[in-house]
């Protein structure tokens, strides 16, 4: 694999405006590596939230570039922007990721729906097969797979919401304060499987969370200031 | 390979899920339906019913009236006759060389609802129903004596009569039970098979029988010591002065419309002959206006009820935000929750109309015995012909016309909200 292949994502000059507003996000040069893993952190309004719509392709850069494993993403239209995030990009929410009158099981094998990539890095193992794998490995019994999300605890649900995220290999794994509804112990599990599971995959993981206790498991943070800034360390 | 979970199969959940609103929706869908396929097929199946009626008789004479009138009256029993005829003037037209056979009728009484024909033995020879099925006898035989009866299939089955049982007739068609011929009753010597027609719903009995028990009722009423006793009426010389109409058959059908011209130019007295067939489609054209109201009524019921579909995508929409941005994190394109609306505008549309045609047919299963025995018609419960097929299927592009709204909804909401609704 050439170098570029290996840098996840990159981000280059990057700034970001609302319409009528100061500016928001400032980031001059930010690499993200195939199986590395990045803290995210600041205080509310630093734009976190707007930092991940931004690289899941969902809003363009006011200026500067974001490029997914080299392809920038303001390059591509739409729909192209939609295609290479279903295929390359796994998304946990903080929380209610789940669709919620779909089964445990139909969730995880959901982005098989939306992405042709992701089913054809499945070839060798049957979806439902690999979909039962993920969710076991993140600690889910087996008797919950033919359940509807309302039957699981929230941590249960954010479990789901990772194998789903890690379903077909993507190359990027980003979650949104995935833990902030969780209580101790959950967190901790929690944190432990995703680590686990996001390495087995060598999926480079974007976390952000306003809890430092986190920044642990951790090689590198990036921080956002209250106005703008930019360090990664 | 394909995706494990189809968007058809996320649609359909998405409407289990929330199965009680949408079974409404569906209701509301499959009654429309079903009314709008009931306006079709009674009107096609009555239509169908009255020309099988009248398809065996060239010609209908009567007095000086209007076609439909005459119609009316003298094959469906409805309404009355203004004037009648002479019974001369039957016998010389039937004795014209064309006149292959003819049936004179008399009309104006009654027995318990069911109209009184004065007839001739002619009449179940020559009547047609059901195209060209002739008359045939469940029980008994033809009228013989004077106060003999014979009886309508669903009249024997309404008052549970058989050969045998005497019955008196009513003076008029509205059976008050003051003006009956109640000293000479008639005796019931035959049961028709049933056909479906207007046939079913009469008494037949002679025509000097309905003379004989009118001596005496010259006035409209009876006029005591007028009237024939028993013996008299059954023995003496009765000569039919009048009649209400007649049907004729002709050598050749051709000829009707030269034979009509000629009857209704009848010197002796005015004369009204009418093609049944034609007189029907008269019919039909006043009845046109009613059919393409009904029609519109079925129809406008059927877009309340997408108009009601609509409306319960369109409420959803607002709690379903959080799911298309799930959807759209996933990497669904705006446009394929779009589909997903489609899918599901679809599903509820399909459903209702299958519904629909299901209700109408369990409804006709359960109304076609009652409406064979009280109006002589029944309908087909069979597979949708083509007609019906296109009705339903113009409902179902009419829903996927309805499903652009919420569609187009979906799409803008998902467009606004980007993977940040509703945390």
């Amino acid at each position: 694999m050439d170098d570029a292949a290996e840098t996840v994502l990159a981000i280059d000059n990057l700034g970001f405006r609302w319409p009528d507003s100061p500016p928001l996000l400032s980031i001059s040069d930010f690499r993200l590596e195939r199986g590395e893993r990045v803290f995210v952190h600041g205080p509310s309004g630093s734009g976190k939230t707007t930092l991940l719509s931004l690289v899941a392709g969902m809003e363009l850069a006011t200026s500067g570039t974001i490029s997914i494993l080299g392809q920038s993403l303001a390059e591509l239209g739409p729909g192209a922007r939609d295609r290479l995030r279903g295929d390359e990009i796994g998304y946990v929410f903080q929380q209610f990721n789940l669709v919620p009158y779909l089964s445990v099981l139909d969730n995880a094998l959901l982005p098989l729906s939306f992405s042709r990539a992701r089913r054809e890095r499945m070839v060798s193992t049957p979806p439902a097969e690999e979909a039962r794998r993920l969710l076991g490995a993140l600690g889910l019994e087996e008797v919950l797979y033919g359940r509807l999300p309302e039957a699981l605890s929230v941590g249960q649900q954010q479990r789901v919401a990772v194998a789903r995220a890690l379903m077909g290999s993507p190359s990027l794994l980003i979650c949104d304060e995935p833990t902030s509804a969780l209580d101790a112990d959950a967190r901790d599990d929690f944190m432990t499987l995703l680590l686990e599971q996001c390495a087995a995959s060598s999926a480079a993981l974007l976390f952000v969370s306003h809890d430092r206790t986190l920044e642990r498991h951790f090689s590198r943070t990036l921080a956002l200031g209250v106005t703008a800034s930019v360090a990664a360390s | 390979m394909s995706a494990p979970v189809s968007r058809l199969a996320i649609a359909r959940r998405s409407l289990l899920r929330r199965w009680l609103s949408v079974s409404l929706t569906v209701l509301g869908i499959a009654v429309s339906v079903a009314m709008i396929l009931a306006v079709e097929r009674i009107r096609l199946e009555t239509r169908e019913n009255f020309t099988q009626t009248v398809a065996g008789t060239d010609l209908i004479v009567g007095s000086r009236t209007s076609p439909v009138q005459l119609l009316l009256y003298s094959v469906f029993r409805i309404g009355d006759a203004t004037a009648n005829i002479r019974y001369s003037s039957f016998e010389k037209i039937s004795r014209h060389p064309q006149v292959r056979w003819a049936v004179p009728l008399s009309l104006g009484d009654s027995h318990r609802g069911f109209r009184v024909v004065g007839t001739t033995p002619d009449y179940f020879e020559h009547l047609r129903v059901a195209g060209d099925r002739s008359l045939s006898f469940a029980s008994g035989e033809r009228l013989a004596e004077r106060f003999d009866a014979v009886l309508g299939a669903s009249v024997a089955r309404a008052l549970g009569y058989e050969v045998g049982t005497e019955i008196v007739v009513a003076h008029g068609t509205r059976d008050d039970g003051l003006s009956s011929h109640d000293t000479l009753p008639f005796k019931v010597v035959g049961v028709l098979e049933f056909t479906g027609s207007p046939v079913d719903q009469a008494v037949y009995v002679g025509l000097e029988a309905i003379e004989a028990i009118h001596i005496g009722w010259e006035s409209g009423t009876r006029v005591a010591g007028d009237e024939l006793d028993r013996d008299e009426a059954t023995e003496v010389e009765i000569e039919v002065e009048s009649i209400t109409a007649f049907f004729l058959g002709l050598e050749r059908r051709s000829a009707a419309l030269q034979f009509q011209r000629a009857i209704n130019g009848f010197p002796d007295e005015p004369l009204t002959a009418i093609l049944p067939g034609v007189a029907l489609n008269e019919l039909w054209r006043l009845f046109g206006n009613v059919e393409l109201a009904l029609l519109a009524v079925a129809v406008l019921t059927v877009v309340t009820g997408l108009i009601g579909m609509v409306v319960g995508l369109l409420s959803t929409l607002g709690e379903r935000r959080r799911e298309m941005a799930v959807l759209r994190a996933l990497g669904a394109r705006p446009l394929d929750l779009c589909s997903l609306l489609f899918f599901e505008s679809a599903l509820i549309a399909l459903a209702g109309a299958l519904l629909g045609y299901g209700l109408l047919t369990l409804a006709l299963a359960i109304a076609n015995p009652l409406l064979a025995s009280d109006f002589g018609v029944s309908f087909s419960t069979g597979l949708p012909t083509l007609r019906e097929g296109s009705l339903l299927a113009a409902v179902l592009g009419l829903a996927l016309i309805a499903a652009v709204l919420p569609a187009w909804q979906a799409y803008r909401l998902s467009l606004r909200d980007g993977l940040h609704a509703g945390v």
